[in-house]
């Protein structure tokens, strides 16, 4: 069965079970992905997905299901599982589904561009990528050159009259060079990210690329000790969208954010402000709706220091006696509704990244922070992560760090912030940060 | 779970532009989830995976198509995508044979997990949340999360190959937030097993969820590690990531196939200490990381890949094995039909050594010892590996003291295996979820008590 005939036969039986309140959110998207070695290509993928998940509330406790197989036994199944589900479930927060009647921006995105964009065009793309790549002298190799389409619609419907639905296209261009480094070799990566191909600067991709791993030839750690350090604008992207949870009513409400009904207090620095902005026209994770059809709006969750909202969906929302900020999420479409920011960044500064670093004088610039899946930890707020950068000598950078620790704790970062640059950049996340500088972090080395 | 006829037509659409190889992995699966917060039923989502990816070799390309539409239109569609992106000009492909391959079960389930009611499986997590809750006051929040797959698979291939296999997966998570003073902490228990829901049955679920609690509360009162270069002891279960990430995923066909590895070019040289051997064995019964077969289709097996110091083999899938000229020995794995396969590890550990425990701490002078680790990464090309530790004590003249919390360890994979001057004697093995190229798939890892004479330690004093 195509999806919506599906779904048009799904609230059909659902009707017919006698249930009252229930939704279905579906996707459909297709996939493309090439990458090339030596001109050559070297990986190729196509696909197609659909999913449908299926709600039932019933005395304000939802039950899930989900299917991938779109056939008559999967609309028994999803009725029949989603149903006993919501029996099993005894949390006693109500859940709600929505009607609706909101006002929702008029929102289109260009997704005529990416779409006719032919496999050949692809091929090329990715080979010019690998060509601009390897003209650099420096270069040895091109670990990979890939060129990938993501698209796709999102659907939700529901018995209580929300029928909504939304289409998106991007397109991926990303190069990988390789260079000596002493005995072995060093990597850099760059890519660019967008709904308009004609749009990426190979030249630049490929050039920022090579321009990071030449900038890490022959680090080194330095000594353990405390820092003043400036994270740039990715390191600290990644720091933020590992800790964007701390922002969640709902894991306040259940004691998992230390943020829970601290709304008015300072929890940053004075310069930091914090916005939510689903809007953004052509933004990365720009959307009309949030993932239970409600309208999603611009705010300011931290505005100069003082944390003025946290993120809500329905459920957490009425159990906190507010709106919904439109920020209910799936983090994939069989997963349940939970909470979480769109696109999701600190209001940049005035000043460059250049201007921070003579302003600090000596200390370091973390370029790259990994091991966030383990090193991160959302309910206390600790971090230790492996990171890598440059020292900043008399205000100027000197030599490049790697193989070092940065430890800290996110809420006390948030509050030792001393300024914020203008470098704002969403590249592969709706969640992007500027270069911001923090007054002292613990570092270990040699 | 597809017609053999519809199987053999779509490969055969596959090769019809000159392919050398094609592949059909078809999978339909049933998922429960469970999460329960605070000792109240949060969500509960059940589901149904299905579909179908099909993938061409022609020379040195690769393609692999997906998608969920399983109808013989949907297969040939699929095919003909993938036959169109090797080359243009048709080639005449003769009928295929495909032979059905019985499998030995090597790891029985003796409870299918969706013949266990929802209420009954609720019991255990109710379980865990109640000793966790009753350890400790300072114990302010929980979570027990339980899921299961139950994965139905079929692999055919163009010379000839059609085996199916169902697979069972089973896991119970439990986390404990410990809190005072406006300072949290958290801690983990969470075994997974190959199997069915007996292995639930057998687990102490309410000794696990204490020592969930203990490594909170522990946790909660310790002062911040100290940062710099000391010996650190790991302890065997979870520890073992030390070895998957510092040098597992360098030893993957994936890194070494592409010339991204320290140990490229260095089979039978010696890469690490005398003391180190190192296993990854897909057979185990019932772990985690077992499976009668990879995911094309081979038998999983046994490969030692570092005995006595001496690199003796590489993970190699049959991409690898065509790119290194060596053979394919068992390891391709995929998390679902939605990636195609890649050389993976399965449950990997370094084998028991002869060092006596006590003497291990007692002999370290000043530094680390790791009760419990966390996960970890690594870069393949550098060898640039981190993790996180868990529950960590500090070690003072020989003897383990008090506990520090934010530990993190990292180094370089090729340097590490140099440093391991002891290996213990008792090897067990933790789980976890590795995820790579072909997706998030569960892996073992494993080792006895370990010894690094200096690593870095990432801390804040």
């Amino acid at each position: 069965m195509q999806i919506q005939e599906f779904m048009d036969a799904l609230f059909a039986a659902a009707e017919k079970a006698g249930l009252k309140d229930y939704e279905a959110y579906a996707t459909e998207s297709d996939s493309f992905r090439v990458s090339v070695q030596k001109a050559a290509v070297e990986d190729y993928r196509v696909n197609s997905s659909r999913t449908v998940s299926f709600r039932v509330i019933q005395d304000g406790k939802a039950g899930y299901a989900f299917t991938r197989a779109l056939d008559d036994d999967a609309i028994g199944m999803l009725i029949r599982e989603a149903l006993q589900n919501a029996q099993v479930v005894d949390s006693d927060e109500p859940q709600f589904l929505y009607d609706g009647s909101g006002r929702y921006e008029k929102m289109t995105f260009n997704t005529a561009a990416v779409q006719s964009m032919t496999a050949a065009e692809k091929i090329a793309l990715a080979r010019k990528l690998e060509e601009a790549a390897l003209a650099h002298p420096e270069v040895a190799r091109v670990n990979s050159a890939s060129v990938s389409t993501t698209g796709g619609h999102v659907y939700i419907q529901n018995s209580r009259g929300l029928k909504v639905h939304y289409d998106d296209r991007m397109l991926a261009a990303m190069v990988m060079p390789i260079v000596p480094n002493g005995e072995g070799f060093i990597g850099g990566y760059e890519f660019a990210l967008t709904r308009d191909p004609s749009e990426v600067d190979v030249e630049e991709v490929a050039g920022s690329a090579v321009k990071e791993a030449l900038g890490m030839v022959g680090a080194s750690p330095l000594p353990s000790g405390t820092y003043p350090v400036i994270f740039r604008r990715d390191a600290m992207g990644s720091l933020l969208a590992a800790f964007c949870g701390i922002f969640s009513a709902e894991n306040a409400q259940k004691g998992l954010s230390q943020l829970n009904g601290r709304e008015g207090d300072a929890i940053a620095a004075t310069c930091v402000t914090i916005m939510d902005d689903p809007l953004i026209p052509n933004g990365f994770s720009s959307r009309p709706f949030d993932d239970e059809g409600v309208p999603t709006r611009t705010k300011a969750v931290v505005k100069d220091g003082v944390l003025t909202t946290l993120l809500h969906n329905l459920k957490t929302a009425a159990k906190a006696g507010v709106e919904s900020t439109g920020n209910a999420y799936k983090s994939s479409t069989a997963s349940p509704v939970t909470v979480a920011p769109i696109n999701f960044f600190i209001r940049p500064g005035t000043k460059s990244l250049d201007e921070l670093q003579e302003a600090m004088g000596n200390g370091l610039v973390i370029t790259d922070v990994n091991g966030l899946h383990a090193g991160a930890n959302a309910t206390s707020g600790d971090f230790s992560l492996i990171c890598e950068g440059y020292e900043i000598v008399d205000g100027k950078k000197s030599r490049p760090m790697e193989q070092m620790t940065v430890s800290g704790n996110f809420y006390s970062l948030l509050e030792n912030i001393c300024a914020v640059a203008d470098d704002l950049r969403f590249d592969g996340s709706g969640i992007a940060s500027p270069s911001v500088w923090v007054k002292d972090m613990a570092l270990a080395g040699q | 779970m597809l017609p053999q006829e519809h199987v053999a037509r779509a490969l055969q659409k596959a090769l019809s532009t000159g392919g050398d190889f094609a592949e059909l992995y078809a999978e339909d699966a049933r998922t429960n989830s469970l999460t329960m917060i605070g000792g109240a039923l949060e969500d509960a989502v059940a589901g149904r995976d299905h579909g179908a990816g099909i993938r061409v070799f022609k020379g040195k390309d690769t393609v692999y198509v997906y998608t969920n539409d399983t109808s013989l239109e949907g297969l040939l569609s699929a095919a003909e995508q993938a036959a169109q992106a090797v080359a243009s000009d048709r080639v005449r492909v003769p009928d295929l044979v495909l032979a059905h391959r019985v499998l030995t079960e090597n790891h029985p389930v003796r409870e299918w997990p969706y013949n266990v009611a929802t209420p009954e499986k609720l019991d255990f997590l109710r379980a865990g949340h109640a000793a966790m809750k009753a350890y400790s006051p300072e114990i302010t929040q929980t979570q027990v999360l339980y899921s299961d797959v139950t994965q139905h698979v079929l692999i055919a291939n163009s010379q000839g190959l059609w085996v199916e296999d169902d697979r069972t997966r089973i896991r119970l998570h439990q986390y404990a937030v410990a809190s005072s003073n406006g300072q949290t902490q958290t801690g983990h228990v969470g075994p997974g097993f190959n199997a069915g829901f007996e292995s639930i049955r057998g687990l102490d679920v309410e000794a696990d969820g204490r020592n969930a609690a203990r490594q909170a509360v522990t946790m909660l009162h310790a002062d911040y590690c100290p940062a710099g270069r000391m010996p650190v002891a790991i302890e065997n279960g979870f520890g073992g990531v030390i070895f998957h990430e510092a040098c597992g995923h360098a030893l993957e066909a994936t890194s070494v196939g592409k010339g991204n590895s320290v140990f490229c070019g260095k089979l039978g040289q010696q890469i690490a200490d005398l003391r180190v051997t190192a296993v990854d064995d897909g057979t185990m019964p019932n772990a985690w990381g077992s499976r009668n077969i990879d995911d094309e289709g081979q038998p999983t097996r046994r490969n030692v890949l570092i005995e006595k110091g001496i690199l003796k083999s590489y993970l190699v899938d049959r991409l690898g094995a065509m790119r290194l000229k060596l053979e394919a020995n068992g390891c391709a794995r995929r998390q679902n039909y939605a990636f195609a396969p890649t050389s993976r590890m399965s449950n990997t550990f370094i084998a028991p050594g002869e060092d006596d425990d006590n003497e291990i701490i007692s002999t370290m002078g000043d530094g680390l010892y790791c009760a419990s680790m966390g996960g970890g990464s690594v870069n393949p090309l550098t060898g640039d590996f981190n993790f996180a530790v868990n529950e960590a004590y500090l070690v003072r003249d020989g003897k383990i003291t008090v506990p520090v919390r934010g530990a993190t360890l990292i180094g370089k994979g090729s340097e590490i295996l140099w440093k391991i001057d002891r290996v213990g004697k008792h090897m067990l093995t933790g789980q976890g979820m590795c995820g790579s190229l072909s997706g998030s798939i569960p892996a073992d890892v494993g080792q006895p008590l370990i010894r690094v004479s200096e690593i870095t330690v990432g801390g804040r004093k």
